[in-house]
């Protein structure tokens, strides 16, 4: 059972057929695009049949899957099929309980730490702990700090150093290995270049369809999360910008308009200070890149022609509107680098770009976007009786 | 009265390059890269304007050096394949920059921006403690201690470290600066006392902190006056317990984990500015060469050497002081201790 689709045994494979390119290449001939679909459709838990597979199958299904991706390798359609894929390979790895190598995680014993510092950081001494929660605090795990430094989006502190190497347990060695995985996953799809053939178009076509269909299932009737984002009830003029723009249009409509009030109505609807920044609304870049930015690079792409194909810059410019400032992979961090840029107001909407203005009856009164949408979801909790969206939305910001 | 530190003039700084100086005396890990590290010279203490210069020979950077006689020399801590277009980085030395006469927290009087013997012993403490730290928590063997003029610079060139970006030096920098708040969890789930990582280090810089702060610091930490004084009155105890075995109890009666917090949290806000975060951070920064001359302070920047011991020993009064400027340091420090510094060392 291969472990880890980037090294070890999965590496040897592809090795055998020539390299990465080689392999990409002869996966049309062996590969069924209706098996491969499989690894992305799978809902709550991955079926036993992706579990326990012949190492080659998996190898090819599992790059056929990148090769489809470097025909368009951003958006909503990476993150979910990388999501999904390494739920698979994590799913072994619970299974089989070892990482065989992979991301450099090794195992290690309690007697590898000084008996007092494995007692406390089990909390051995503290009442209330059950047996599991201690299970998932004991040090299972090494990995060197230079591959720790890598993988590891949070900091120092949270974990116990030695000698070089980081220490961690079985919850911390499977975020590394995710923060690992998702490395490894985009330096692959980078490295892919050039893939012309029709097998690739015709699966890249098929793993979108069920990726927009899904997320159209969650994402637009909204009720997954806490504060799912309801699309429902966006203004017009947001709804025009999700359905993609002509060109002239494009800079302001996505990076402008959608970046803004994406965010702030996801993650800071009432914000309390004109300071706000980002970071004091979510716990990590992931949530944002998430939950914002690939619905607006997907808006985006909806554009004719497609706004980040035709310039791929301009992602920056939509981290710099988050305040991350003019970066492509920012950390938490960044965030207050540069101003998190607020709805603009109708009337800037108008005076920029008319076309995307097409008030409906709910557009009375309003002068802003953001106010728009909070006013509706206020309502809509009011009418289902539910406790709602909070008394606040009523004066979200005109900003 | 003689000086301990002046700014040289012209005929001196000649005099240093053509007599005392030599390019062997530029450490090895240096020259054994030469040719791989951008150059700069700072030709009349304006600034190192004369950038980009590219020596493939030692004995090419002894004759440049010799005719030109430079206010000061700067190499670049990070290796390029074309260093002289900056292009192609190789990798970059880790460095922490620790500048004597930036240190919060001073046990002497002279006005800020100046330094004295004990800024400067104060500074060769926290390079020691950081020494330790790279070599027991990081597991590193290629460092190297500077005496920089004014202070120190370490340099690390384990070959992982080298390639580490700006980010993840970030993350060593807050560990090594202890600059992250210990928490009410971390204290009630006892990891304060662990023997290794952040918290150790955390514990290291609560040393340095305990043994320099005054009542002023702690009456604004918000620290009422029986803590204030319990904390004065059994700093040796503090430092025994807590900060060497990492035992809560340490602390006197009265000082309960509310206190103990605004504590932390005071150690951390000072341990932040012992270094210069931006020069950690900068994988292409340039940094004043071993070996040349600080001509502002009248100094010489001195390789150290890379363990505790070397620290330990070092007196940049006696080891980096210029042949020219000899008799004149040597009156100064005993003037020195003779009058205002006489009890601080
Ligand atoms: S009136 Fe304002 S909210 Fe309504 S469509 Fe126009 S710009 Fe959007
Ligand atoms: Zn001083």
């Amino acid at each position: 059972m291969i472990l880890d689709p980037f090294g070890g045994r999965a590496a040897e494979i592809i090795e055998e057929f020539g390299g990465l390119m080689k392999t990409l290449m002869i996966i049309p001939d062996y590969v069924d695009p209706d098996e491969v679909i499989k690894r992305v459709s799978w809902e709550d838990k991955p079926p036993d049949e992706l579990i326990d597979m012949n190492d080659i199958e998996d190898v090819l299904g599992f790059y056929a899957l990148l090769g489809a991706l470097s025909i368009k390798p951003y958006g909503f359609e990476v993150e979910e099929v990388m999501k999904r894929n390494a739920e698979i390979y994590l799913h072994r790895i619970r299974l089989v309980g070892r990482f065989d190598g992979a991301a450099g995680i090794e195992a290690v014993g309690r007697e590898d730490l000084p008996s007092r510092d494995a007692f406390i950081l089990e909390r051995r001494g503290l009442r209330g702990v059950t047996p599991e929660e201690r299970e998932n605090l004991r040090i299972a795990y090494r990995i060197h700090l230079s591959d720790f430094l890598k993988f590891w989006e949070g900091s120092l502190k949270d974990v116990y150093v030695r000698s070089g190497y980081a220490y961690l347990s079985k919850p911390q060695a499977l975020e590394v290995w995710r923060g690992y995985f998702r490395r490894r996953f985009s330096e692959v799809l980078r490295s892919i270049e050039g893939l012309e053939s029709e097998f690739y178009k015709g699966l890249n076509e098929k793993m979108g369809e069920l990726i927009r269909k899904r997320a159209g299932s969650t994402l637009y009737t909204g009720s997954v999360k806490a504060q799912p984002l309801r699309f429902d009830l966006f203004p017009p003029c947001v709804r025009m910008a999700l359905e993609g723009v002509p060109s002239g249009m494009r800079n302001y409509a996505i990076t402008v308009l959608l970046t803004s009030f994406l965010s702030y109505a996801r993650f800071c609807p009432n914000p309390s200070r004109k300071d706000v920044r980002l970071r004091d609304c979510v716990q990590s870049v992931r949530e944002v890149e998430e939950e914002v930015v690939s619905v607006v690079i997907d808006a985006g792409n909806r554009c004719s022609p497609p706004l980040f194909e035709d310039q791929p810059n301009e992602i920056k410019n939509v981290w710099y509107h988050l305040g991350f400032g003019f970066t492509e992979k920012p950390s938490l961090d960044d965030s207050g680098s540069s101003v998190w840029y607020f709805p603009p107001n109708c009337d800037k909407i108008r005076a920029n770009v008319p076309q995307l203005c097409n008030p409906d009856e709910f557009c009375r009164g309003i002068r802003n976007p953001l106010t728009y949408y909070l006013r509706r979801l206020f309502r809509e909790k009011q009418r289902q009786g539910g406790d709602g969206a909070g008394t606040g939305a009523e004066g979200g910001g005109d900003g | 009265m003689a000086e301990l530190f002046r700014q040289v003039s012209v005929r001196e700084r000649k005099l240093y390059y053509s007599r005392e100086w030599r390019v062997s005396m530029v450490p090895s890990f240096i020259r054994e890269t030469l040719n791989l590290r951008e150059l700069g010279f700072d030709h009349d203490g304006n600034g190192p304007s004369d950038r980009k210069n590219v020596f493939y020979d030692p004995r090419d950077l002894e004759d440049y050096v010799r005719l030109t006689s430079p206010y000061a020399i700067y190499s670049s801590i990070a290796l390029y394949d074309e260093p002289g277009e900056m292009r192609g980085w190789r990798g970059a030395e880790l460095v922490f920059d620790i500048d004597a006469k930036d240190l919060p927290l001073r046990r002497c009087n002279h006005e800020p921006g100046r330094v004295c013997p004990i800024c400067l012993e104060d500074a060769k403490q926290l390079a020691k403690d950081t020494l330790v730290v790279l070599k027991e928590d990081f597991g590193l063997e290629n460092v190297h201690v500077i005496y920089s003029g004014r202070g120190y610079h370490l340099r690390v060139l384990d070959d992982w470290v080298m390639e580490l970006d700006s980010k993840a030096r970030e993350k060593v920098l807050a560990y090594v600066s202890a600059a992250e708040d210990v928490t009410f969890e971390d204290l009630e789930g006892k990891r304060v006392m662990l023997s290794s990582g952040y918290f150790r280090v955390f514990r290291l810089r609560f040393g340095y902190f305990i043994e320099r702060v005054n009542e002023n610091h702690l009456v604004s930490a918000g620290l009422n006056k029986a803590q204030i004084r319990g904390v004065l009155n059994n700093r040796p105890k503090i430092v025994e317990g807590f900060v060497k075995k990492g035992m809560l109890t340490a602390f006197p009666k009265g000082v309960g984990y509310g206190a103990m917090l605004k504590l932390f949290h005071l150690s951390s806000t000072y341990s932040k500015a012992y270094f210069d975060g931006r020069v950690t951070v900068d994988v292409k920064r340039i940094l004043r060469l071993p070996s040349s001359l600080h001509s502002k302070v009248g100094m010489v920047a001195t390789y150290v050497g890379s363990k505790e011991s070397d620290v330990e020993r070092f007196n940049p009064f006696r080891s980096a002081v210029p042949k020219f400027r000899r008799r004149e340091v040597e009156e100064a420090y005993k003037e020195w201790l003779e009058g205002e510094g006489g009890d601080g060392l």
